[in-house]
């Protein structure tokens, strides 16, 4: 507690001292453009969650459950210097569970470790570092940061450290990164150690995973005229351990990659990348691996053309070591909203081939527009290892279809489609043997009177399982959001997860599957916003931009708070 | 308890400071390979939209973004779209960029550098207005009906400031 106490009193202070400055208010803007040019800034994000979670876990195979019953506090704070070339920036997260500790026969006791026993933390329930530091110098051409940044080559296929926010992964590479930007040739350097963050700002806090150190060094170098040009490399180091063989011994991974780019080449966009990988570590069966992605765009008449492809073959063992984030993440070509743990293998295979095809069109302008579309994926996924259920290769269709239509201030998107994983053999009956889903989603926001308007947000899935390894019961997961927001201030949320899918590890608070939950959101003034949430969410695996994370449930209530200053 | 007395009462401590600091460089490139820098607009009004194809609200506020490009341009207007979208997605924003008949430009920051230099928190959509001196002189988080209107008064006013 005292953490978030200090973080707070500093805020506070830093806040105080600026008070001859008036708050801004709506309107207020044109005042600071009239003043004379500022040469540097200081601004900083802080972001708080309180979390009374009363966790009511179902536990594999026991009739019992698992009840945790504790206060979790969450602080991310950001704070940024800067001008016009320069920047420097830190962020520090701290984490601490409270009531999660007792006494007994005298020996001090954690109902809950937070921090394992290869992190140093304050206590085994506290957590607090400082998370991302870095400073970055902006020249006309040359770039030069010393620290944590972000990096990815191409499309990703080789290296794809980005933050990824909805999914609650930040994984910086924490060294030193020069890129140079000049009329026609771009050239990016890096090298430094994998920064995962550990602490998770949305999601419960269940174990911390410990800074797990890959070095990784890449170049990339980009020729940009009618077509582009570009050649990458990337070396990665796992685990190097405090020896001296760190530096002699040979890379685990090594990736080597070029890519096209011809933007409006007789009318058609077109990208296609290739990578080769070559490992030299034991515990990675292959010794090397390749992937592919090209993809063509066009726009005839009022419609809009995409066509995709991607095959890969050994090419995530490069994602072996790297745990609860990925070093390289290329497009996957699903409709990842309803990825499944049956589909998740798809993701993230190491043998598969396959395309997408979208055609969208559009009908009106502007502010009056329908904008429907249609897209087929169909992949050959022959990797049996990983996550798979299935015992043979498979063949994936999943055509999907929806629209956009607005109309003023009234919005619709739509989503719907069906999966059919088709297995290569049929069912020890003889029948097809196949895992079968059916999605829907939409999202309709309208205004209802003045400032008040309504946002409404239901989804379905309905799961069929084939034959599997390990036979698990058909499912349906049905949720949906109802929003009333009044004004830019306040809004008002209710929140329904229904779920009988086996494979998820949470029970509901209104019934043994449905979840209830309500949620207001208050912003004071700009830049500032309270969130009070109460009630409970399903757990399930969730995947977003080519990475899926298991996410435990929740129950009971949770303050936030987001605040600029 | 003690915590919420004490961020509720920071809410009123804490100026929204974001305004009057100088809006961080960058070098990033369109949908055609073509460098832009903040730089080169030095002498207008900047309207910088943060977006990204997987985020709703985005794609509901974008029309009235196009509606203000195209009713300020004349007056010193410059918009340019900031893509948040990872480097793996970037073959989709093109044909969405054409399904919405968007004519100002659109930048890809696949890195997200941009991005986090300007919202750490990287909520979408969020919108800076840079004045004609290099300052900033609005940011808006999100997008709810209507919000576009306070926007364009933003906007209007850093458009009349000297």
């Amino acid at each position: 507690m005292s953490i978030h106490v200090l973080v707070l009193a500093l805020l506070a202070s830093a806040g105080a001292g600026r008070a001859e400055e008036p708050a801004a208010r709506p309107g207020d803007e044109s005042v600071a453009a009239a003043r004379p040019p500022p040469t540097w800034g200081l601004h900083g994000t802080h972001d708080v969650r309180a979390r009374y979670w009363m966790l009511d876990a179902r536990l594999p195979n026991f009739e019992d459950r698992r009840i945790l019953d504790y206060v979790e506090i969450v602080d991310h704070l950001d704070l940024k210097a800067s001008s016009d070339r320069w920047t420097a920036a830190i962020r520090g997260d701290a984490v601490s569970l409270l009531a999660n500790r007792y006494v007994l026969d005298g020996v001090l006791t954690y109902e809950h470790e937070l921090v394992p026993d290869t992190m140093r933390g304050p206590t085994a329930d506290t957590w607090l570092a400082l998370e991302k530091a870095s400073l970055e110098h902006r020249g006309q051409h040359l770039t030069l940061t010393m620290g944590d940044r972000w990096v990815s080559f191409g499309r990703g296929l080789a290296l794809n450290l980005v933050k990824n926010t909805d999914m609650d992964i930040d994984t910086s590479l924490r060294g030193g990164h020069a890129s140079w930007h000049g009329t026609s040739v771009d050239t990016t350097a890096v090298v430094g150690v994998t920064n995962p963050q550990q602490v998770l700002l949305e999601n419960p806090n269940v174990r911390l995973l410990p800074d797990d150190g890959h070095v990784v060094a890449g170049v990339r170098v980009e020729r940009f005229g009618r077509v582009a040009l570009g050649a990458h490399a990337v070396g990665v180091q796992f685990h190097p351990p405090n020896t001296a063989d760190a530096w002699t011994r040979p890379l685990g991974a090594r990736v080597a990659g070029a890519t096209v780019d011809a933007p409006g080449l007789a009318g058609i966009d077109v990208f296609a990348e290739v990578d080769t990988f070559f490992y030299d570590e034991d515990a990675i069966p292959v010794d090397r691996g390749w992937a592919a992605y090209a993809s063509a765009g066009a726009y005839p008449g009022r419609f809009q053309v995409l066509a995709e492809v991607r095959a890969a073959h050994a090419a995530e063992y490069l994602n072996a070591y790297a745990v609860g984030y990925e070093l390289a993440a290329g497009p996957t070509l699903e409709y990842e909203r309803v990825i499944t743990e049956d589909s998740a293998a798809a993701v993230n295979s190491n043998d598969i081939v396959g395309g997408r095809l979208r055609v969208d069109g559009r009908w009106g302008e502007g502010e009056h527009a329908f904008l429907p579309y249609l897209a087929l994926a169909a992949f050959h996924d022959r990797d049996l290892g990983g996550l798979h259920f299935n015992r043979s290769p498979e063949r994936i269709l999943h055509p999907t279809f929806g629209a956009q239509i607005l109309r003023g201030e009234t919005h619709a998107l739509l989503n719907a489609g069906v999966r059919a994983d088709l297995r290569e053999g049929a069912t020890s009956d003889g029948g097809l043997d196949a895992d079968r889903m059916a999605h829907l989603d939409l999202d309709l926001s309208f205004p209802i009177a003045g400032a008040v308007s309504l946002e409404i947000a239901p989804s379905a899935q309905a799961f069929g399982w084939g034959e599997n390894l390990q036979q698990q019961g058909d499912f349906v997961n049905l949720s949906n959001t109802v929003a009333v927001k009044f004004g830019p201030r306040w809004a008002l949320m209710a929140y329904n997860d229904y779920s009988d899918n086996d494979l998820i590890r949470s029970t509901g608070n209104l019934g043994e599957h449905l979840y209830g939950a309500l949620e207001a959101q208050w912003i004071p003034t700009p830049g500032h916003t309270l969130k009070l949430f109460g009630g409970a969410y399903r757990a399930g695996i969730r995947c977003a931009g080519g990475q899926c994370r298991s996410l435990p449930g929740f129950e009971g209530v949770r303050l936030g708070y987001t605040g600029n200053f | 308890m003690r915590f919420l007395f004490l961020a509720l009462s920071l809410l009123g401590s804490v100026p929204y400071a974001h305004a009057g600091s100088p809006a961080p460089g960058f070098t990033l490139r369109d949908l055609s390979n073509r460098p832009h820098t903040l730089e080169q607009y030095r002498g207008k009004v900047v309207l910088l939209d943060f977006w990204a194809t997987f985020c709703g609200p985005c794609l509901i506020e974008m029309p009235h973004l196009q509606k203000m490009y195209t009713d300020l341009a004349p007056k010193g207007l410059v918009v340019l779209g900031i893509s948040a979208d990872a480097a793996r997605d970037q073959s989709r924003i093109k044909p969405l960029v054409a399904g919405k008949g968007l004519t100002y430009p659109i930048l890809l920051d696949p890195q997200t550098t941009t991005v986090a230099a300007y919202n750490p928190s990287k909520t979408l959509p969020y919108s800076v207005v840079v004045g004609r001196d290099g300052s900033i002189v609005h940011v808006h988080a999100g997008y709810n009906p209507g919000d576009e209107v306070a926007l364009r008064a933003a906007v209007e006013a850093a458009l009349a400031a000297p």
